[in-house]
């Protein structure tokens, strides 16, 4: 990563003047508090259409140590001692709902997706796709951090255009910023080489509170003459505002030996329009520069929460460097017998990548180790197989979050499943595992805001003890 | 007259097969099968009208309303003894909230800021149902609302630049200081009464002027002051909203539009953007209280340039044309496939769209008629045709045999089909879901079937039969694979072909259900078909009231569907004129006030 000028930062990309930075004093909080302890984070990627059991779940010792990885997860050896495989995480709120929507909603991606990180039934609402029944975890748990940070989550996606998968709270779906380019120029604005304080960024910050100041009463007031589901949107179009002025009076971290704001200048500028993506031959430059965007963004402490969608289900698969022909959920239900079927071949490419992430970040030291060990990075997908079952949903956690999670180790929830087979007909098998809002649960623990419920109550029995 | 074996728009139709069911229509209503029928269309196009009962949301209320159908069902009014999703009292879905659409707030600062405004770096919104202004997903997060401010203020600093700051006020360039204040009260009133599409409270006036004169306390100049307010101005709900909350009468369920919120329903229906002057004129002047008023109006603006943007926006969200512009595909099987291609092939489709609409008959039946087509010499020789000369775009006849208009659109049968191959499914689940309305259930858990290989000789198609003509998958799938199949003469890239790995392609096929049932052979008789069926019709007319009301339609909207079904049937099926009926329909001029 190579840091670029204060001055190129404060510019904002193409030299423009606007989007300027919210920072009063330049000053790192971490500076003030190199005593305390490192911050957790939480860090959930999503790649889409599932796993191939067979290929995924490693060989362990007696014990669950991972001995060795199948295909899938080979690219993550180097990270074998900070990883935690679990196996027996089943999505039982969408199992349950799945029969529960008279055909309205796609019950094998779309469902899924809605399900996948709020744990609660969707909110059908003649679309097809449903809308979220609750808030996403990571927003659940952005939204009870003390706000010590500038942003407390972040959404960024790889060529997003359908489904994005956060939610702000019931029926508020977030589109994640596909633009690494836009992405850099809020998450970075302010951060510079010098704590110094810029009068013209001060003037700048100074306006935009007069201006969010005289806009909100008119919300409130309006507000006031809506009926309750017009009030709730304009509500939360107000507390967007409120985070906007909060985030103003933040300060940005200025640049130091671990925080280094990355350089956008090589990163493609993303070419999706309305429902339809940029190039394939983009995808993987968009998700590199949005890697290095999080990491860099993990290390200033800009966020403790980010989630990174990489596209949809029918993202097209070219971009893998392959022969196939066809889009990425047209292969999962292909046949995936034989050795470096396409599947194995996505998903080893997908775990190629993660690593990637996690280098980025197990390179930064913190504390007596690494950004990585403080952090828990989160790698999940929407379904379990191709053939859209929400059994073992494919859960691989890098990095011990400050030791909350002891890594090294394959867990398996459920120990009496077997689910190495691809696609028998697929009996719904009890006894079942944990469901993922106990896993949730655990993640909330993890970040220091517990909670007896997260999504569906029905399903929710408490933490996982994964240390 | 529209006998009964139509399906009635109301009654949730199901037909089962298989396992499988395909819904058609979402809503909901009280018993009664049997046809669509006319009530009793009075044909009137406004006029005082008599006292009627309205349903809002909320209940019902009596108001003034106009004489029950819309203005142009005077031919249709067919009457009959088959019940009508109509009743004496009109029932008024509900009116959500309409935030700007990304593509609305890219026009409105264009029609603000003048034309050459740079588009604006919002945050993409979500879709649902194909279209990007549905209300319910249109919300705000903090990325969001970051970049409202961004974006404004960049927009801000370019409308105060030295030369344009006239532009905004006549009386701000080199304005004395000793006017300073009345100069930007009056910059406020007028450019305000603009931004929010209505005139300016004096409380709104006197915030902003204090959002000014606080900025040039701290030490801002003259126009950055101004950028100051303007940025305010674009923060405000009353201008990234279009509120109606004019109020009911005591104890009503349903309000009246105020003459400008009128203006902006007439507006963003009609152009996509902010009401234009003359309008904005006519609200002031009391001059939109009768349909005919609205009518008059409404037929101005669809003279206006910015109406065909409008419909090509909903064309293109409502037919997912939009990617066909970017498709890439196999470079191995098709070499001589390219971006410039692949852009050529969206200019055709918009331009055979565009003509099918605004053509001087305008039925827009024709979209799946058509044997004539835009093209480029470069085009025309993709397709192994010769009908394009010159440089540019012109109207070229395809051969009738192969022609049904957007269905055989090169742009159109690339962009449902994979990279190498067709994609039977998808095509006819393209004509299943956008063109008749249904929704197709997606394959239940468990029974997902791993798919296999071609075998070496086999057509796409008989690959596709081998792999699911029967057993769990069949059920469903021949809905939509048996329409599918007879596209099949037109490969992965929208040409024709008369073999698929060298065995001769099998176009035929069949509708399952629906009100065009029965075998068919081709995409030719494929389009005759839907050109003929009721339910296509509806299903235009549905998804143009999801478009128009920004959200999905309801149990209470039957009555109104039904009566503009008609008036566009009675039109000829013009667009133009489907839009007309709808600024005339019963509810237009109201909303429903919830609790």
């Amino acid at each position: 990563m190579r840091p670029i000028s204060r001055r190129t930062v404060l510019r904002g990309l193409g030299g423009t003047a606007i989007g300027l930075p919210w920072l009063e004093a330049m000053v790192s909080r971490r500076a003030h508090g190199a005593a305390a302890a490192p911050p957790r984070r939480l860090i959930m990627m999503f790649s889409a259409n599932g796993t191939l059991f067979d290929r995924f779940v490693p060989a362990t010792d007696a014990a669950g140590n991972i001995t060795a990885f199948k295909p899938m997860l080979a690219p993550l050896e180097p990270f074998k001692s900070k990883l935690l495989v679990l196996g027996g995480v089943d999505m039982m709120s969408c199992e349950k709902n799945s029969d529960g929507y008279g055909g309205k909603i796609d019950v094998g991606h779309g469902l899924s997706r809605r399900h996948m990180l709020t744990g609660v039934a969707a909110i059908e609402d003649g679309s097809g796709e449903g809308l979220p029944g609750g808030p996403s975890i990571d927003q659940a748990i952005g939204q009870r951090l003390d706000g010590a940070t500038k942003f407390r989550s972040l959404e960024l996606g790889v060529q997003v255009v359908e489904s994005p998968m956060v939610s702000l709270a019931a029926k508020t779906i977030v589109q994640p910023i596909n633009d690494p380019k836009k992405a850099f120029s809020m998450v970075f604005s302010g951060v510079g080489a010098t704590p110094s304080v810029d009068p013209a960024i001060a003037r700048l910050q100074k306006r935009r509170r007069s201006i969010l100041d005289y806009v909100q009463p008119d919300y409130t007031a309006l507000r006031a003459k809506l009926g309750a589901t017009d009030a709730a949107r304009l509500d939360t179009h107000l507390a967007s505002i409120r985070e906007v002025e909060r985030s103003l009076s933040v300060a940005a971290p200025a640049v130091s030996g671990t925080c280094a704001p990355p350089d956008p200048n090589a990163w493609p500028a993303d070419k999706s329009k309305g429902n339809v993506a940029g190039p394939n031959e983009d995808f993987l430059p968009i998700g590199y520069a949005q890697m290095d965007l999080l990491a860099s963004a993990i290390a200033c402490d800009l966020t403790r929460v980010a989630t990174l969608q990489w596209g949809g289900t029918g993202v097209y698969a070219p971009y893998l460097g392959s022969t196939f022909k066809t889009d990425h959920h047209t292969l999962s239900h292909d046949d995936q017998s034989a050795a470096g079927s396409p599947i194995e071949v996505i998903q080893t490419w997908y775990a190629k990548h993660f690593a990637y992430l996690l280098a980025k970040l197990d390179a930064i030291p913190e504390g007596n180790g690494t950004v990585l060990d403080n952090t828990a990075v989160v790698w999940f997908s929407e379904i379990a197989q191709g053939s859209h079952e929400h059994y073992d949903m494919p859960f691989v956690i890098a990095g011990k979050a400050g030791g909350f999670f002891k890594t090294g180790r394959y867990v398996n929830l459920n120990p009496g499943s077997k689910h190495v087979v691809l696609n028998p007909s697929w009996a719904r098998r009890p006894p079942y595992g944990r469901t993922h809002n106990d896993l949730y649960l655990t993640f909330m623990e993890m970040m220091g805001v517990p909670a007896a419920s997260f999504g569906d109550p029905q399903f929710c029995t408490g933490p996982i003890s994964l240390g | 007259m529209l006998r009964a074996r139509h399906l009635r728009l109301g009654l949730l139709a199901s037909l089962s097969l298989g396992g499988c069911t395909a819904r058609i229509g979402d809503l909901s209503a009280d018993g009664g099968g049997g046809a669509i029928a006319g009530t009793a269309g009075t044909g009137a196009t406004g006029g005082p009208g008599g006292m009627r009962a309205i349903e809002g949301v909320g209940g019902t209320a009596a108001v003034a309303g106009g004489g029950g159908a819309g203005a142009m069902d005077g031919a249709a009014g067919s009457g009959g003894a088959v019940a009508s999703a109509c009743k004496s009292t009109l029932s008024l879905g509900s009116t959500p909230l309409r935030r700007l659409s990304r593509s609305e707030y890219t026009n409105t600062v264009r029609d603000l800021f003048g034309p050459t405004t740079a588009a604006p770096d919002l945050i993409a919104d979500p879709r649902a149902l194909g279209f990007d202004n549905n209300a319910a997903v249109l919300v705000v997060t903090p990325a969001a609302a970051e970049r409202y401010l961004t974006v404004a203020e960049g927009l801000a600093a370019a409308a105060t630049a030295p030369d344009k700051l006239g532009a905004l006020a006549s009386c701000l360039p080199a304005v004395a200081a000793a006017n300073e204040t009345a100069c930007v009260r009056t910059f406020i009133h007028d450019f305000g009464a603009r931004a929010f599409r209505r005139p300016l409270a004096d409380a709104e006036i006197g915030a902003l002027a204090k959002l000014f004169s606080d900025a040039r306390g701290d030490g801002d100049t003259l126009a950055q002051a101004v950028a100051v307010t303007l940025t305010g101005m674009l923060q405000s709900p009353h201008f990234l909203y279009r509120p109606e909350v004019s109020p009911p009468a005591a104890g009503q369920a349903v309000a009246t539009l105020s003459p400008f919120e009128l203006a902006s329903r007439l507006s963003y229906l009609l152009l996509g953007s902010m009401p234009d002057d003359s309008l904005m004129a006519a609200a002031a002047g009391g001059g939109l209280t009768d349909k005919s008023a609205i009518a008059a109006q409404a037929r101005r603006m669809l003279d206006d340039p910015r109406a065909r943007r409008q419909v090509a926006a909903f064309d293109e969200q409502w037919l997912d044309t939009a990617k066909i512009g970017s498709l890439q595909k196999d470079a191995a099987t098709f070499p001589d496939f390219s971006p410039g291609i692949a852009a050529a092939m969206k200019t055709e489709t918009d331009m055979l769209v565009d003509d099918v609409v605004w053509a001087s008959g305008g039925d827009l039946m024709a979209l799946f008629t058509a044997s004539h087509s835009f093209q480029s010499p470069s085009l025309s020789a993709f397709y192994g045709l010769t009908g394009a000369t010159g440089t540019s775009f012109v109207r070229v006849a395809l051969p009738p045999a192969r022609a049904a208009g957007l269905l055989t659109q090169g742009g159109v049968m690339a962009a449902i089909a994979h990279a190498a191959a067709t994609d039977s499914t998808r095509r006819g689940k393209f004509v299943r879901t956008q063109l008749l309305c249904e929704t197709i259930p997606p394959p239940p858990p468990d029974v997902m079937a791993v798919a296999t290989s071609p075998e070496p000789n086999q057509t796409t198609r008989q690959h596709a039969e081998a792999q699911r003509g029967s057993g769990s998958c069949g059920g469903c799938h021949q809905l939509m694979d048996r329409i599918g199949f007879a596209f099949e003469s037109f490969d992965p890239v929208g040409r024709w072909r008369d073999t698929d790995n060298g065995r001769p392609v099998d176009t035929s096929g069949e509708i399952v259900g629906t009100d065009i049932p029965g075998k068919l052979d081709g995409a030719v008789e494929l389009g005759r078909k839907l050109a003929a069926s009721a339910q296509v019709r509806r299903c235009v007319v549905t998804q143009w009231w999801r478009f128009a009301s920004g959200r999905v339609e309801e149990a209470a909207d039957a009555c109104a569907l039904e009566q503009l079904e008609r008036a566009f049937g009675a039109s000829g099926n013009r667009v133009r004129d489907l839009l007309l009926a709808t600024t005339q329909s019963d509810g237009f001029t109201y909303r429903s006030v919830t609790p």
